[in-house]
């Protein structure tokens, strides 16, 4: 069986113009992406809020993931069972959502709790409710108060009723005294915790969900700015050495084509999953490695296939070099990707989640992968070989000028 | 028999017999080895092809083999002891394939940040500046430097500086006149972060501003989750993942192994806080305590010895020490000491440093724990491991008995420190202080520069030693943690992905992959089918190197291994369809093998090494999940050319010089 008629050289040089437009018009449109509206960023990279419930009947992960995700207010939760021989069914259920305190409740917040006040004695600000520190959690749910004397937590409940808008949780001992040595006292406010919680109760029924979270708490990115910046700082020292080694195995007019394929491609997958609203995990991170690397290895194929015809067909122009080395390499390319691309596609139908997302980045990288080899790669070499006047410049001009003419 | 076969068969007895004896010694992997050179051995033997080639297909037998077993524990534990592995393998094959906290679960360990250390480090800073700015005030000391000993006792004579409370320090003046010393040029350098308070007419008091206090807080939780993060990845679990929630940081390892997770949890608790502090020998303070205040019930006793004080002084200095009782363990011992040392009264500048008594037996020679005797020292921390560039362990064999040490090297900054104090210090003894307990007490015989100094690991088996000098060393690399932490819970959880998630995860990647084979047979034919083999081999050597390192399976992991499935088959592809090609132009099948592999091998060759490059740059510069891909990468890659190329080239070879096929299978007629 054979895919394409042997010894057939397909025009891919002749439509180039619009391949190449297209190309720019998508990877630049994803790099405005990536910064208007931005990406999605998971909770690996921007935490989020974190619940440990102890549901009170049998319960599976799924079941909590499919109703958290199907009401809508949620994104995609992870969902990890904790083993617990008094609490059979608790579970840990991220989602991505914080709850935030807008600056005009902070402020009636602090001015309520007497932040700030010296001296004087006022009916609403006594001497032992009168607050020195107050530090508002990231995931605005909880407030950390600190005071000179021994607080008296009945009247900063007090207090805290004056403020519109911001609702106490409804829990034992809130607020709490949480360090009696430097009298810290933490207060608990409403939050995406309890929205969640309700959530779970519409979805699978009050008599499995507990009155309250065992915890409700703000959690902090897995992958901080170190990662983020390790991983672009080596990604970025990997091309230079690419380059370096194809300058030597080809020669310098190769080098950059490579390295432009792979950043076309890597944008391509981001800004696809701008536009498709998928989220941005540590596994996309490896998703766009190995895109990285499948491409590299795609060009690099046909790179080859070059470099040998250049040397076998010394008259030709540089166009039809990469004509005929494209055809050439047409059945192997249409394979690879196809096989890769079985592979991958079968991920993207039966998995879920995560794994679905990871699919759908390979999807778009396979098909980019590809396609960049001979549309981003390919004509930057020949348009480089051109600029440098070496081998078959004056052919290339020639027939620009020829196709301007027409 | 050919001389040649003759020397193959004598290799695989005497290989036999090496097999035999590494069994009797109970050396496990001497016998895989020599089991393994008798089947590469026996296949060279075989009456088929030429010497070369079976050679070569005994080496891949033979790495078939090897992979197998190195995996065998690792799949009983994967197909839940459907296949059975032997418990002679199991306990000898102490490596395995962890699943990823994604894909397994894991232990989950949150710790709490004593911040409130990290303030009284900055407070104890803050306190140096203060004393360093009123004795230039009161023209004790000029311009920069540190303050040396006297200096300090002549400023004493003048104004007592000293820490009350966590964020607070008092200046208290000795004549009153002297409070107009904390001028505005004075109030002005601090009080950016300190707020004055009035206090007594003599004295000055200092607080931490709350804004700064907080800063010092959130830096300090920040910081130490940096430092655990690189201890974890010292420790080579790169899957595991760190998180901040509040002044906790939340460590998850994956993993079932309850030895691991011991190990993780000693690293990660280890302060590492490395402090040099000066001996205070003159003042005596144990000589002073009268007898009837020291507890003999509790094994506390005062001993005296004789300490030096500068170049040729010495001094009669005394201390406590506990006797470890039978029944107790070392730390109780010192549990009891602290309890009585916290009811002497002692100065707020000075504190009181305990190091463990270890004694020689005198049958065995080995030394024993005996229990712990005070020093006394000087508040102040002269050097800490803030400082600290590098250690390295190294064993010192000069003195009889191999002595292990951690060799550690200052940053140019602190080897100034270092030689300034100790220069300033002849003939004094100072203490290295770690994690609170003092590792030795030394005598300063001369200025040290060069930045360097070393920690004895103390007495006790080489092996601990090493062992301990190893974790030490780890510790100290990635740095102290900035305060203690304390652990507040632990928990074992299950994979991050969900069951369900995972179940379907399989069937896509069984169904994906079945889908590519079946492809590539049907497309290919019985060529297909050697790639298919090629493929499958592939993943067998990257499972069992991944293994053989303990590595963990994450679905990052698995892009890579994908990745470079992906590349195996690519590999196939492109040999295959350059077969083909030389088909169609007309050469034979010897040729066209010859030919095909030939042309296709530069292509195959550089797409290998561009991806190997930047496996090993992502493996040396990245951290996390990003090395984790970058390893199996790089592993995938080598054993990719391996199979791709090396393996399926000897099918091929014995196709068309063995079997003297008419024609090749490769799926299309010429």
């Amino acid at each position: 069986m054979e895919l394409f008629k042997p010894g057939k050289t397909y025009d891919f040089m002749r439509v180039r113009a619009y391949w190449i437009a297209l190309s720019v018009a998508l990877a630049l449109g994803s790099l405005i992406l990536l910064f208007y509206p931005g990406p999605n960023y998971g909770t690996d990279f921007k935490g989020g809020t974190e619940i440990e419930v102890a549901f009170t009947k049998a319960v599976d992960g799924g079941e909590i993931r499919h109703a958290v995700t199907k009401s809508g207010t949620f994104s995609e939760p992870d969902v990890v069972q904790v083993t617990d021989p008094s609490h059979p069914w608790r579970y840990l259920i991220r989602v991505q959502e914080i709850s935030t305190v807008d600056e005009a409740s902070k402020d009636a917040l602090k001015k309520a709790l007497c932040l700030g006040v010296e001296g004087g004695d006022d009916a609403h600000c006594p001497a032992n409710a009168r607050a020195t520190e107050l530090k508002f959690s990231a995931g605005g749910d909880k407030l950390a108060v600190r005071y000179d004397t021994d607080p008296d937590l009945a009247k900063v409940k007090a207090q805290l009723g004056t403020v519109p808008n911001v609702k106490l949780r409804n829990a034992p001992n809130n607020p709490q005294v949480v360090n009696p040595r430097d009298h810290r006292v933490e207060i608990q406010l409403q939050s995406k915790g309890d929205q969640l919680l309700d959530v779970l109760r519409q979805e699978l029924g009050a008599d499995r969900v507990p009155e309250s979270a065992l915890r409700v708490e703000w959690v902090g990115p897995k992958a901080g700015k170190q990662l983020r910046d390790s991983a672009r700082n080596s990604v970025a020292l990997a091309i230079v050495f690419i380059m370096l080694y194809l300058a030597f195995r080809f020669d310098l007019r190769f080098a950059p084509g490579v390295v432009l394929a792979c950043v076309h491609d890597a944008l391509v997958v981001l800004g696809a999953f701008v536009v498709f609203h998928r989220e941005v995990t540590l596994s996309t991170i490896a998703a766009v490695l190995t895109i990285v690397g499948y491409s590299m290895n795609d060009t690099v194929v046909v790179y080859d296939r070059i470099r040998e015809n250049l040397g076998k067909h010394r008259g030709k122009s540089f166009g039809d070099i990469i004509n005929m080395s494209v055809s050439e390499t047409l059945s192997r390319t249409i394979l690879t990707s196809g096989a890769t691309m079985l592979s991958v596609l079968a991920f993207f139908i039966w998995g879920t989640g995560v794994i679905k997302d990871f699919a759908f980045a390979m999807v778009v990288g396979i098909i980019a992968g590809t396609y960049s080899s001979i549309y981003v790669a390919a004509p930057l070499t020949e348009w480089i070989d051109a600029k440098m006047g070496r081998r078959g410049a004056t052919e290339t001009k020639k027939r620009l000028r020829a196709a301007k003419a027409t | 028999m050919t001389p040649s076969r003759r020397n193959t068969l004598i290799l695989a007895v005497v290989s036999a017999i090496a097999a035999y004896l590494f069994y009797h010694a109970d050396n496990f992997w001497g016998l895989v080895v020599s089991g393994l050179v008798v089947l590469w051995a026996l296949v060279g033997a075989l009456p088929i092809m030429d010497g070369p080639w079976r050679t070569k297909v005994g080496f891949v037998v033979a790495v078939f083999f090897g992979s197998l077993i190195v995996l065998w524990p690792t799949f009983e534990g994967m197909s839940d002891g459907k296949i059975k592995c032997p418990d002679y393998v199991k306990d000898r094959i102490t490596f395995g394939i962890v699943k990823g906290l994604d894909l397994q679960g894991g232990l989950r360990l949150v710790y709490t940040v004593e911040v409130e250390e990290a303030i009284r480090d900055k407070r104890d800073k803050f306190a140096d500046e203060m004393r360093h700015e009123l004795a230039v005030a009161l023209k004790i000391k000029e311009g920069e430097g540190l303050l040396k000993r006297e200096d300090l006792t002549k400023l004493e004579e003048r104004v007592h500086v000293s820490a009350p409370e966590t964020a607070v320090i008092k200046i208290k003046f000795k004549n009153a006149d002297d409070v107009k010393l904390v001028d505005d040029r004075f109030k002005k350098k601090f009080g950016g972060e300190l707020s004055m308070f009035p206090g007594a007419a003599d004295e000055v008091v200092f607080k931490i501003r709350q804004e700064v206090e907080t800063q010092i807080r959130e830096k300090a939780v920040t910081q130490a989750k940096e430092t655990v993060n690189r201890r974890v990845d010292e420790l080579g679990l790169r899957e595991a993942s760190v998180t901040t929630r509040d002044e906790d940081i939340i460590i998850e390892v994956p993993g079932k192994d309850e030895r691991a997770f011991n190990e993780v949890k000693e690293i990660i608790r280890k302060t590492a806080r490395l402090e040099f502090k000066m001996l205070d020998d003159d003042a005596d303070f144990f000589g002073k305590i009268p007898e009837s205040e020291v507890p003999a019930s509790e094994n506390i006793e005062i001993r005296f010895e004789n300490a030096p004080a500068g170049p040729g002084k010495s001094v009669k200095n005394h201390f406590a020490r506990i006797d470890k009782r039978e029944d107790e363990s070392m730390n109780q011992a010192l549990e009891r000491l602290k309890k009585w040392t916290a009811t002497l009264n002692v100065p707020d500048d000075h504190v009181i440093g305990y190091e463990k008594i270890e004694d020689p037996d005198e049958d065995t020679g080995k030394f024993i724990e005996k229990g712990w005797r005070t020093f006394y020292l000087y508040q102040r921390a002269e050097v800490t491991g803030e400082y600290i560039t590098d250690a390295a362990r190294a064993v010192n064999t000069q003195s009889g008995m191999p002595e292990v040490y951690v060799a550690i090297t200052f940053s140019p900054a602190g080897a100034d420190r270092f030689e300034e104090v100790t220069g300033a210090n002849v003939q004094r003894r100072f203490a290295i202080i770690l994690d609170d307990v003092i590792n030795s007490a030394p005598v300063i015989k001369s200025k040290i520069g060069g930045g360097r100094a070393s920690i004895t690991m103390g007495a006790g088996d080489p092996d601990t030693q090493l062992k301990n000098a190893e974790k030490l060393e780890m510790v100290l690399r990635s740095g102290a943690l900035p305060a203690p932490i304390t652990p507040s819970n632990e928990s074992l959880i299950g994979p991050t992905l969900g069951q369900d998630a995972i179940k379907k995860g399989a069937i896509g990647a069984l169904a994906g992959s079945g889908l590519v084979l079946a492809f590539m047979v049907f497309y290919y034919r019985k060529s297909g089918l050697v790639a298919d083999g090629a493929v499958l081999f592939n993943l067998l050597i990257q499972l069992a190197i991944l293994a053989s390192f303990s590595g963990t399976l994450t679905l990052p992991g698995i892009a890579g291994l994908a990745l470079t499935i992906g590349m195996a088959v690519d590999a196939n592809v492109l040999i295959n369809e350059r077969i083909r090609e030389e088909l169609r132009a007309g050469r034979s099948i010897r040729a066209a093998v010859e030919a095909g592999y030939d042309k296709a091998f530069t292509a195959i060759v550089d797409g290998h090494v561009t991806i190997f490059i930047s496996g090993l740059i992502l493996a040396q510069y990245g951290t996390g999940p990003v090395k984790g891909f970058a390893v199996t990468l790089i592993i995938g890659i080598i054993a990719s050319l391996f199979t791709g190329v090396f393996c399926t080239r000897l099918v091929f070879d014995w196709w068309v010089r063995g079997a003297k096929a008419k024609r090749l299978s490769v799926g299309a007629e010429f």
